[in-house]
């Protein structure tokens, strides 16, 4: 007599989702409470077929079943019985099963990913509660620099903190959607340390984009520049998200998470155009400064800009 | 924080027609009551009939000065006839029920000024108009229709002419009212000094003086051609002496900060303000500034949309030894970006502002230096002028200058700025 395993196959792919041992290697299917496992499957009868040995062999035996049994090769039961062979798929109604026998050779073991690392870290609270603490810190920083005159005591600094955790939790949780209840607690954990690793990055760029920006003197190659640099931010972010969720995710949903991310990102081009460089009621120009850098060039004399820039503009009149 | 320019600086020229505050019961003098006997048969309300209602859309003041039945009145009581005539018609109208249509026969946008036409009057009396001289302390006794109540007199103080040349305008203490724009202003024996144009703060009221109305009246329109075309002439006309005057005159300079720069053009055009904070960490000023700022303040009503005719100009240093330089580089390009000196409008009254931007070498120094102008729609010889200049630093400290030039056009603005950045050296 030896023992057989019946794994439960997640509606696509091949994961498991569970796995039932019978050590007599006997075993009724169907969704009668009877059975020894018990199908919540709608298609599924109620005693729809039952695994059974010879000692060596194993037999899966359709029970007259409404729908019937079928198995791999276009093998369909319906009140027979058909010898089956180890890592055989059976499939009854809408679900899919698998059977395994104890000699069923596995994959040797494969080195660790380093993304798989990379997640394990992530999953420590610890990791979280600092990274936090650390973005934290750089905004701090930031704001101070920003607007000298923002104390901890104004309110001003209150609002950034405030927009900041708002934006962290929503991040994080965006990815909800996606895993189960059980996973949620490791997933948020991961995404607070991406969102922290964000901003710690649009920090550290902010202060040195004025060092990027200093000879770009078209306005509208900078937007794109700038633009630039978002997107590959973005890209950024969704690909390390991509990452850190490939052991619960599939093709549908990452579809998913891009259209919503363009879908949210568009609105929010959209909306910011009103008010920056959409409105054309103010001036816009750069206007980053960095201590030291000089001119590539010669600069124009003053008459030269003078005459040259007023040509130039107002003879563009439409 | 807004550091420039303080809001509470900015006393724009509220103009009557739209505006009314509490009135002010003056006692009334017996002379006061003799000129309203002798001159209150020529003074009318004006209104501004929408044609589709039939009621009056807007009001003012105005009053009768020829036997052809000319009528004075403001250029910005009658402005929205000039920009959407198919809207409205105008009426001269009397508290007795008097009244009659008028027509656009002439304005001068720059002095607030418009001379309409009725039926010729007969018998109806006009006032007649001559130039007069006032000293300071003089009574001086307008009359209008404030906020539709009926014709009244008020009393007020004459303190002296205000503004550049060619554009000056009689500053009374009195409280005009909204509606009793464009109505007459006389002296205590009865000649018209001046026309009610705008208020300001407490009981500041302007006149524009009877000699510019003389003078409209002598080289009155023949024939109407286009008011955009007159209206854009006028303007650049107004910029033209402005500028001229300003290139004439001897400038003196004086030291701020590295620079030494222009020291108040033409005290008369431009108000200047200015502001100092010395760098202290307690107080969260983390940098030391200097900025002045002069500006003119009596804008002129283009249109119903905006005023413009705005020049302006702004020198300001800033220095730390507080902040890091890359700390200080981020609130330098700050106060770099920030923009003024042209007026708030609609999109659709002006096109978008469209920059060039170079590195510029003046004052024996580098500058990252940016050109910026944008087009009125309506009138397409206008246009509004910003430039603004960085000087390329050392590390933590700054110097900005920046320029604007409200509703003019490329070879006027040049002119001034040429002899204006030019005239900006490097003091240290």
């Amino acid at each position: 007599m030896g023992r057989i395993i019946v794994e439960l196959l997640s509606p696509q792919g091949t994961n498991t989702e569970r796995r039932f041992i019978f050590e007599d290697g006997k075993a009724t299917i169907g969704r009668s409470y009877s059975n020894d496992i018990i199908l919540d499957d709608p298609f599924v009868s109620s005693e729809h077929f039952s695994i059974e040995n010879t000692g060596e062999d194993f037999f899966v035996v359709d029970l007259s079943s409404e729908n019937g049994t079928e198995l791999s090769h276009n093998v369909f039961l319906k009140g027979q019985g058909a010898k089956i062979r180890s890592g055989e798929e059976i499939c009854i109604g809408k679900t899919r099963l698998r059977i395994l026998l104890a000699d069923h050779p596995v994959e040797p073991a494969k080195p660790k990913e380093t993304f798989a690392a990379v997640r394990q870290f992530l999953d420590k609270s610890s990791v979280a509660i600092s990274s936090s603490l650390f973005a934290m810190g750089m905004l701090v920083w930031f704001i101070k620099m920003d607007t000298p005159e923002a104390a901890f005591e104004t309110k001003e600094f209150f609002i950034y903190s405030l927009v900041y955790i708002v934006f962290a939790l929503l991040y994080s949780s965006f990815f909800r959607i996606f895993v189960s209840s059980k996973q949620f607690k490791t997933y948020f954990k991961r995404f607070l340390t991406i969102i922290n690793l964000d901003v710690f990055f649009e920090v550290v760029f902010t202060v040195v984009d004025p060092f990027l920006y200093f000879w770009i003197m078209d306005n509208r190659l900078m937007i794109f520049f700038d633009g630039f640099v978002s997107l590959l931010f973005s890209v950024a972010m969704f690909w390390v998200g991509l990452k850190l969720t490939k052991d619960v995710l599939r093709m549908g949903d990452y579809i998913k998470i891009a259209v919503i991310s363009i879908a949210l990102a568009s609105m929010a081009v959209v909306a910011s155009d009103g008010f920056s460089w959409g409105s054309g009621r103010k001036p816009i120009y750069p206007a980053k400064m960095v201590p030291y850098l000089q001119p590539l060039t010669k600069p124009q004399k003053l008459d030269t800009f003078l005459e040259e820039s007023g040509r130039e503009l107002f003879s563009a009149k439409k | 924080m807004k550091r420039l320019p303080k809001s509470s600086f900015f006393v724009l020229s509220i103009i009557l027609i739209f505006f009314g505050s509490s009135q002010t019961l003056w006692a009334l003098t017996e002379a006061a009551q003799k000129i309203f006997e002798d001159n209150n048969a020529a003074v009318y309300q004006i209104r501004i009939v929408d044609l589709n209602s039939g009621e009056k859309s807007s009001i003012g003041s105005g009053f009768r000065f020829s036997e052809e039945g000319f009528f004075a009145t403001n250029y910005h009581v009658i402005a929205d006839v000039i920009s959407t005539p198919e809207r409205y018609r105008i009426e001269y109208r009397k508290d007795n029920g008097e009244h009659g249509d008028l027509i656009i026969r002439d304005i001068d946008v720059p002095h607030d000024l418009a001379i309409l036409q009725g039926q010729a009057s007969g018998d109806k009396p006009y006032l007649s108009l001559k130039s007069s001289a006032l000293s300071k302390g003089d009574k001086v006794f307008p009359m209008g229709n404030p906020l539709d109540l009926g014709m009244t007199i008020i009393e007020g103080t004459y303190n002296g002419l205000i503004g550049e040349k060619f554009y000056q305008q009689i500053l009374l203490s009195a409280s005009l009212n909204g509606g009793m724009s464009g109505g007459p202003a006389f002296d205590s024996t009865g000649n018209i000094v001046g026309v009610n144009v705008a208020i300001e703060g407490n009981d500041l009221s302007y006149l524009v003086p009877v000699d510019y109305l003389i003078d409209l009246v002598k080289k009155i329109k023949k024939e109407t051609a286009s008011w955009e075309e007159t209206i854009q002439e006028q303007f650049l006309e107004r910029y033209r002496r402005i500028i001229d005057s300003f290139l004439k005159g001897d400038w003196s300079s004086e030291i701020f900060g590295s620079l030494k720069v222009p020291k108040n053009i033409s005290p008369s055009f431009f108000k200047c303000w200015g502001e100092s904070k010395p760098e202290d960490k307690k107080e969260n000023q983390f940098f030391e500034y200097s900025y002045k700022w002069c500006k003119n303040e009596n804008s002129v009503y283009l249109s119903s949309e905006f005023n413009t005719g705005i020049i302006g100009y702004l020198f300001y240093w800033l220095k730390s030894d507080t902040l890091n330089s890359l700390e200080f580089s981020q609130l330098y390009s700050k106060e770099f970006a920030k923009t003024y000196f042209y007026p708030t409008v609609k999109k659709k009254e002006v096109s978008k502002f469209k920059c060039k931007n170079k590195f510029v070498e003046f004052a024996d120094h580098n500058w990252k230096g940016t050109y910026c102008q944008r087009q009125y729609k309506k009138f397409p010889k206008l246009h509004d002028v910003f430039l603004s200049f960085a000087l390329l630093n050392g590390p933590n400290r700054g110097h900005l200058i920046k320029v604007g030039l409200a509703g003019i056009n490329e070879p006027l603005a040049r002119r001034f700025l040429k002899k204006f950045l030019g005239g900006i050296e490097w003091a240290e």
